[in-house]
């Protein structure tokens, strides 16, 4: 029998720490963006989640074909892989179950699937995005700042409304709501503080 | 106080760029005030940034794997299929169409209002599920009934314009019918009066007329199906045919009905195939709920409401509604007979008799009052010896949608009668056959043309026993008539009964072979047919040796069996007692101090009676006495959060854990087991288990109390192929399909790979980051 050490895992193929903390990260913020990328592709939770585990199970094949010595870039590599593989397996054949219908309508459909996906992709990644920008942020600021915000701008609420419910004058909300969104764009623009993804 | 400066840009932007935590200062205060600055402000933080995304990215709860209840309406779906537009107010693109508004979600999809630009007009767009756009067959399915549909051209059924699909996800558009729902408008206002549910019954059966003629069955007409126009009030029927497409589509997990089902038709209920007259009696449960305000067939849960449906009277109009009038409760009554041969015939009928009826009340001078409908016959009687019955069956050959444990009636024989020949199709069971000549009567018993059994039948009676299948008996008697009252046929000549034929379930003795759904069919047939002995002794059958019989049962036991139950306390005070002693005992023995470790399935038993007697604080006060271990173990059971006494289906956010016990009705609600674990790793070898828990290696050699080897084969006899994935990847879900709910934690025997000691250890945590470690580094458990 073959112990877990000795056995070639996910991360165990990368002998690099600064890799193996990469990949990491890359799991924690790519598994929820391919599993919800899978479901607004139609698949139910459990197939969504055998897709992510696909996924990653592809990406760490092929990260061994990755030299980590070479410098930076790692990332960026792993960014558009992931975004490859998981358009190519949310295009294969078994989830268009094909029947009938001609070669070109099928090859068109596909056609359609890959770039659906591929907009998806990037409209899950950005989300994701936003997601942790706000996680982080939310604590810098007071519940009626953050609410100011997230009334205002997310929710639709007019600044009279939100003035309302919040107990302020609608010029604290609106200076408040400035204050959020200018810290959001920043922090989603920032691409040193964290894996950008 | 009217500003009298102005800051400018640079320091409204050093003011954006400054520490959130820092100080409010004075610019602050001045901007708040001076709406100058605060525009000057606000461009500088819209600037460059896509705002509209956005608001529309983090505006919706976005779906994660680790949740804890499964989310069955994907709800970001509606952004992921538009498309991003410059159009004002509009939500995103969806084919030709603006998307102004979403107007409502449903089992089928979204339905949005969209702006056609090319021809300047909002229609209403139907978008399949995207969960079902996955299904080439729902797809298939769903355009095909849609183009039905659209062929229906009738003043009183919303027209289908378009029928199309984009990106693969198949919808339909109508046009936006400005009103409210039969169902808002009575929730809104009440109940209706007499002439305006008589005007609207009969131009619903108008629309409907116009589409049984086109052979297209609506399937599920009900209140938030029927639309009234705003101002004339104009009858619309919409959705037609569509129930059907979604009904095949989202049957995907073991046979779940979506939605609720108190509208259908008995042949509904039952899984056989429908024609237009179920429609008709959905209708008169429509008029039912327009006359007073609630469904004619309501209980707690599904199956109590397929129930009631199938067996079960409604209570009289009248009685409810005092100002209904004789007729109109019998043509409501009519509706809603059991039998489709006892409804109206056709919808047609329907619209005249309501047309009639409507130019009554509206000029009660002018127009002659219309006949009276006749009064049903209390009971069936087969008149002649031709006459065909034809009675639900379980193993019909109907469209077997409802699984059968699922059937509410249980109804076991198919009966035709031509001549003295009686046709039976029968499950394995007992024929008992009585006669009353003064001679003996020889009766012949053939199955497929081969005599089976030849008795001679005596006023002492005989019987044969007999497998599941179809026979014939044929008996030598003239002039018979043939009576059918249950399963019991009774034949009688010259005003006499010349022979009784019983048909009798498996007798109690042969344990083993007894399906445990077969016995609780007989029990709820021995309910309604009044022999309460007979069914608290086969409902009792069930409770103590369901599980044993059947493992799959142990989803049915503290549910429909239950349910079963307290049907039959109602009419019979014995079987009422006997529950409470039950529970009684079963208190007794948890709470007992000498039981440290208390016996789960007890206290899920215990909760499970206090749900269906409605006392669910016992529960509590049970639990608040076990010993604080055994609460860590149970807790999961509970109907409510006993810290904040409030009903918290996912997490409570006070002790934050999860009680997604609560009232499993059918599944649609039912929590999905929680995706956690104890290992980080998990190996299936050929003849071992071996875990990493903790950090470290062991064999496993139980967990609660199953033993590995019996863990495995169980887990390999339910999932095939898959089985290794599922018994690593998803355990909890494991213990949940053998009945086993472990709550959070579970004791596992281990033995180290290291020292080769055994150990055990209690209470396990199982969290969702093992699980997740251990999903991510589990290829090699993957089916081949």
């Amino acid at each position: 029998m073959q112990g877990p050490e000795t056995r070639p895992t996910f991360i165990g193929k990368l002998a690099d720490p600064t890799c193996e903390q990469a990949w990491n990260e890359f799991v924690r913020l790519y598994h929820d963006i391919i599993y919800r990328v899978a479901r607004a592709r139609g698949l139910q939770d459990a197939d969504a989640e055998d897709i992510t585990q696909e996924v990653f199970a592809i990406v760490s094949r092929k990260v061994e074909s990755f030299d980590c010595a070479a410098a930076g870039s790692f990332r960026g590599w792993l960014r558009k892989l992931a975004r490859d593989t998981a358009v190519d397996r949310l295009r294969q054949p078994q989830l268009n179950i094909g029947s009938g219908d001609s070669q070109v309508r099928q090859a068109l459909e596909q056609r359609d699937a890959s770039q659906d996906t591929a907009t998806l992709w990037d409209v899950e990644v950005k989300r994701e995005q936003l997601l942790r920008a706000c996680d982080h942020l939310r604590d810098q600021f007071s519940e009626t700042v953050w609410q100011s915000f997230w009334l205002t701008a997310i929710e639709n609420l007019s600044i009279s409304a939100a003035a309302k419910q919040l107990g302020k004058s609608e010029g604290s909300v609106r200076v408040a709501r400035c204050r959020v969104m200018a810290r959001l764009k920043k922090e989603v623009g920032s691409d040193d503080r964290s894996f950008s993804l | 106080m009217i500003a009298r400066f102005h800051y400018d840009r640079s320091q409204l932007q050093a003011f954006l760029d400054e520490d959130p935590s820092a100080e409010p200062e004075e610019i602050q205060s001045h901007i708040e005030t001076c709406s100058q600055c605060q525009a000057e402000l606000e461009t500088l933080a819209q600037a460059n940034f896509d705002w509209d995304q956005a608001t529309r990215l983090l505006g919706v709860e976005p779906l994660s794997p680790t949740a804890w209840s499964s989310q069955p309406m994907v709800e970001d779906n509606c952004s992921s299929i538009l498309q991003s537009t410059d159009h004002a107010g509009s939500l995103g693109r969806f084919a030709r169409y603006e998307i102004m508004e979403i107007l409502g979600r449903g089992g089928m999809g979204v339905v949005m209002r969209g702006y056609d630009t090319s021809l300047n007009r909002h229609s209403a767009i139907k978008v399949l599920a995207p969960e079902l756009a996955s299904s080439a067959a729902a797809r298939k399915r769903f355009s095909r009934e849609a183009k039905s549909a659209a062929a229906v051209v009738h003043p009183h059924v919303v027209p289908i314009q378009t029928v199309d699909e984009h990106h693969g996800i198949p919808y339909l558009v109508m046009p936006v019918v400005e009103g409210k729902s039969v169902d808002a408008r009575v929730r809104d206002s009440g109940p209706l009066s007499v002439i305006e549910t008589v005007r609207i019954a009969a131009q619903i059966a108008e629309g409907l007329a116009a589409a049984h003629d086109q052979g297209l069955v609506h399937r599920d007409i009900k209140p938030a199906n029927v639309l009234l126009e705003n101002g004339v009030e104009r009858v619309q029927i919409t959705d037609f045919g569509l129930a059907r497409a979604v009904d095949d589509a989202s049957m995907t997990r073991s046979g779940v009905i979506a939605g609720t089902p108190q509208y259908m038709s008995p042949e509904q209920a039952h899984g056989d195939a429908i024609d237009h007259r179920s429609d008709l009696f959905s209708l008169g449960s429509l008029i039912y709920f327009m006359l007073t305000g609630r469904s004619p067939f309501r209980a707690e849960t599904t199956m109590g409401v397929l129930n009631r449906i199938v067996n079960d009277q409604p209570r009289s109009l009248q009685s409810v509604n005092a100002e209904v009038p004789e007729w109109l409760e019998r043509i409501v009554t009519k509706l809603l007979s059991k039998s489709p041969d006892d409804r109206y015939q056709t919808a047609a009928e329907v619209a005249a008799v309501f047309q009639d009826w409507h130019a009554h009340l509206q000029q009660p001078d002018g127009v002659n009052r219309p006949a009276l409908p006749a009064e049903l016959p209390a009971a069936f009687v087969a008149g002649s010896t031709n006459h065909s019955v034809s009675m639900a069956t379980d193993n019909g050959s109907g469209i077997g949608r409802l699984p059968r444990w699922l059937v509410a009636t249980a109804v076991l024989a198919l009966f035709a009668f031509a001549g003295a020949v009686v046709y039976l199709e029968t499950s394995k069971g007992t024929l008992r056959i009585e006669s009353n000549a003064d001679n003996q009567v020889p009766i012949v018993i053939r199955q497929n043309g081969k005599v089976v059994d030849e008795l001679t039948v005596s006023q002492a009676g005989a019987t044969a026993r007999l497998r599941a299948g179809e026979y014939s008996i044929e008996l030598n008697a003239e002039d018979a008539s043939i009576k059918l009252d249950h399963n019991q046929v009774t034949i009688e000549a010259g005003g006499q009964w010349v022979a009784r034929i019983e048909m009798k379930r498996e007798s109690t003795s042969d344990d083993q072979n007894r399906d445990p759904s077969d016995v609780r069919q007989a029990a709820v047939e021995d309910t309604r047919n009044g022999r309460h002995e007979a069914a608290l002794e086969k409902i009792l059958w069930c409770w103590q040796h369901g599980v044993q019989a059947e493992p799959s049962w142990s989803a049915v036991r503290r549910s429909f069996l239950l349910s079963d139950w307290i049907n039959l306390a109602d009419s019979s005070p014995a079987a009422l007692e006997k529950l409470k002693s039950i529970r009684d005992e079963l208190q007794k023995r948890l709470v007992s101090a000498d039981q440290p470790r208390v016996n789960a399935d007890d206290f899920a038993d215990l909760v499970a009676i206090h749900r269906v007697l409605r006392e669910e604080p016992r529960s509590i006060q049970t639990y608040l006495q076990l010993d604080p271990r055994d609460q860590q173990r149970l807790y999961f059971y509970l109907p409510y959060c006993p810290t904040t006494n409030k009903p918290e289906a996912n997490n409570c956010k006070q002790c934050h854990r999860a009680y997604p016990s609560l009232k499993p009705t059918l599944g649609v609600e039912q929590t999905e087991p929680p995706k956690i674990s104890p290992f980080t790793r998990m190996e299936i070898e050929d003849d071992r288990v071996v875990v990493t828990f903790d950090s470290k290696q062991y064999e496993l050699l139980g967990i609660d109390q199953f033993p590995m080897e019996e863990l495995a084969k169980k887990t390999r006899d339910r999932y095939g192929k898959k089985w290794k994935k599922r018994l690593s990847e998803d355990l909890v879900e494991v213990f949940w399909q053998l009945g086993h709910f472990p709550g959070e934690t579970v004791d596992l025997r281990l033995r180290s790979l290291e020292t080769d000691d055994e150990l055990s250890i209690k209470n396990a945590k199982m969290t969702s980051q093992n699980r997740l470690d251990l999903y991510l580094d589990n290829e090699h458990n993957q089916p081949e």
